[in-house]
């Protein structure tokens, strides 16, 4: 590859030029937004579950998935590690779900499931669902889904969120009893609403 | 009702979030078309980490050399195996077995240190001076202690399977005095002869309260509102007062005081520590910061690297004196206060909790507890 000495305006030019036809590396720009490209496909799924369910309405649960990995975007360094990646996303899910359960506090008005009729039918959370998952501290909330939506580990629920696995212990069991109730009359089960006894 | 059949339930009743269905490659078109206009740094302008490990306390490292022999403890649980003493320059530091692999509560009491977790529910004494260990079944599995602390003498923890407030024998962890709480407790903390609980959810209402109790009846005192609704994740007290991390409204605060102080929270508590002088608060972004207990200001920042960007999260903070102690991973760090420089650092450990009582300081990794300090 050589530099053409001068240009068409008799200024040097710094644009290369190539005595054999050669393809032409990839910008980091470019291999940084492949990268992305791969992780966005390989996580969407998840990520959307999760954002679903940490702010109980898919329209806000997809823009929160664009706006994180936006934010992601502007992170080249995590991009080399999927996983890290991934678990960006999901933390800073986490943190528009705090903002927005802040903002909710304020309002105390439970937001209808699908505002406006948006076509939702292809999640079937009963608006009851949705309110007992946003009636969960926000920690606790993430601890749920990721242990029993997308089937997490309990390490790989503590490394995502960067809290210790008996945060994460603690945290998923404070929220399971606090679901009980509001969920017995949903799955018809008896023992769900029933408290513990004997104990 | 198992925890058990509670996870079947909530898999079932969560099973339409997870066969969601979606377009994963319209929702990248959409996104790309957005990137378009958005910044990216360039890759050379990484922030690195450890270079600037301490910013305010910018102080040569200590080497810690790791010396491992052997030490014989006395007695203990049949599976426990001796642990080999950690030689620092410094002197040796204690390290005792004790299998026990995610500590949920570390706590250093008259009698001895106490651990739980809680996935066995068992309350585990370990001997400071031998490491001899004795262990006491608190409830079913996954039923565990939600927290501890210590207070005239005593051990004191709540059980998640009674919601019960227990005064313990330091000694032999007798339950000395017992009442029900009225709710669901997040943590505890004490100082001298005082003990604060924080709790959410009574009745109806979803708020947080934090109650002064008097520890030698068990009995609230006062009770102060914190927040509409929300969890208490830290709950610490000192000689600069009771500071509790409030989740709702992403905030540090002040609570015994009439007009609490209020910090908003740069991140996601990992930490909380109350000193003489200062309050001091680890979040995920890797950052360690110590406040005026007066007036809110900030008085140092560590930054630990950029943990967005690969660097480290410190997992727990401790004070104990004038030395602040930072977990992260493979390393517990020191810093003096009042010099603002680091004073020393302990590498081969991944701590999962710190505790500060008259044994010193101590450390729980999986499956031992070590003596960082001596007091």
């Amino acid at each position: 590859m050589l530099l053409r000495s001068e240009g068409g305006d008799g200024q040097p030019s710094k644009e290369p030029i190539s005595l054999f036809p050669v393809t032409r590396p990839a910008t980091a720009q470019e291999r940084s937004r492949d990268a992305l490209a791969s992780v966005f496909l390989a996580s969407y799924g998840d990520c959307l579950r999760f954002a679903l369910g940490m702010l109980g309405d898919r329209l806000v649960g997809e823009e929160a998935v664009q706006d994180a990995f936006v934010r992601l975007w502007a992170r080249p360094p995590l991009l080399d590690d999927p996983l890290a990646a991934k678990a960006y996303v999901f933390r800073t899910i986490v943190n528009m779900g705090r903002s927005r359960q802040r903002r909710d506090a304020h309002r105390r008005v439970l937001e209808p499931a699908v505002p406006g009729g948006v076509d939702d039918k292809d999640v079937a959370l009963s608006v009851d669902i949705r309110a007992a998952l946003q009636a969960l501290p926000t920690r606790r909330r993430a601890c749920v889904l990721m242990r029993y939506v997308l089937d997490y580990t309990e390490r790989e629920t503590a490394d995502a969120l960067h809290i210790s696995i008996g945060t994460v212990k603690s945290q998923t069991h404070k929220a399971l009893r606090q679901l009980r109730d509001p969920l017995a009359g949903t799955t018809g089960q008896e023992g769900v609403a029933n408290h513990e006894s004997g104990s | 009702m198992s925890p058990d059949r509670d996870e079947s339930a909530v898999r079932e009743l969560l099973t339409p979030l997870a066969d969601l269905t979606y377009n994963a490659d319209g929702a990248w078109q959409s996104l790309r078309s957005r990137l378009d206009t958005a910044d990216q740094p360039q890759l050379g302008s990484r922030r690195r980490l450890p270079r600037r490990l301490v910013s305010a306390f910018s102080v040569g490292a200590v080497v810690v050399a790791i010396v491992i022999s052997s030490v014989v403890i006395g007695s203990g649980r049949a599976n426990h195996v001796a642990k080999p003493p950690i030689v620092t320059p410094g002197g040796t530091l204690l390290s005792f077995a004790t299998n026990i692999h995610d500590v949920t509560t570390l706590t250093d009491t008259a009698g001895g240190l106490w651990l739980s977790s809680w996935e066995d529910a068992i309350l585990t004494r370990v001997d400071p001076r031998t490491g001899a260990s004795t262990s006491l079944h608190v409830g079913q599995s996954r039923n565990s202690i939600i927290t501890a602390t210590t207070a005239d003498d005593e051990l004191f923890d709540v059980r998640f399977d009674t919601g019960q407030l227990e005064a313990r024998d330091s000694s032999s962890g007798v339950v000395l005095r017992a009442t029900k709480q009225p709710a669901e407790t997040d943590t505890l903390t004490a100082q001298g002869n005082r003990l604060w609980v924080s709790e959410c959810c009574r009745g109806s209402s979803p708020s947080q309260t934090v109650l002064t109790v008097d520890p030698s009846t068990l009995v609230a005192t006062t009770e102060v509102i914190v927040a509409q609704e929300g969890e208490t994740p830290q709950l610490a007290a000192g000689a600069a007062g009771v500071w509790l991390i409030n989740e709702a409204s992403t905030q540090l605060q002040r609570v015994d005081t009439p007009h609490g102080i209020v910090i908003p929270l740069p991140g996601n508590d990992t930490g909380l520590a109350v000193g003489a002088s200062v309050v001091v608060l680890a979040d995920d972004s890797g950052r360690v910061m110590g406040y005026d207990p007066t007036t809110g200001a900030l008085l140092f920042s560590l930054q630990f690297g950029v943990a967005e960007d690969g660097g480290v999260v410190p997992r727990a903070v401790a004070i104990d004196g004038d030395t602040l102690y930072v977990a992260i991973p493979g390393h517990v760090l020191e810093f003096s206060i009042a010099k603002k420089a680091k004073v020393g650092d302990v590498t081969g450990l991944d701590v999962q909790r710190l505790s500060v009582g008259e044994h010193g300081v101590w450390a729980a990794t999986d499956g031992s507890v070590v003596q960082i300090a001596t007091s």
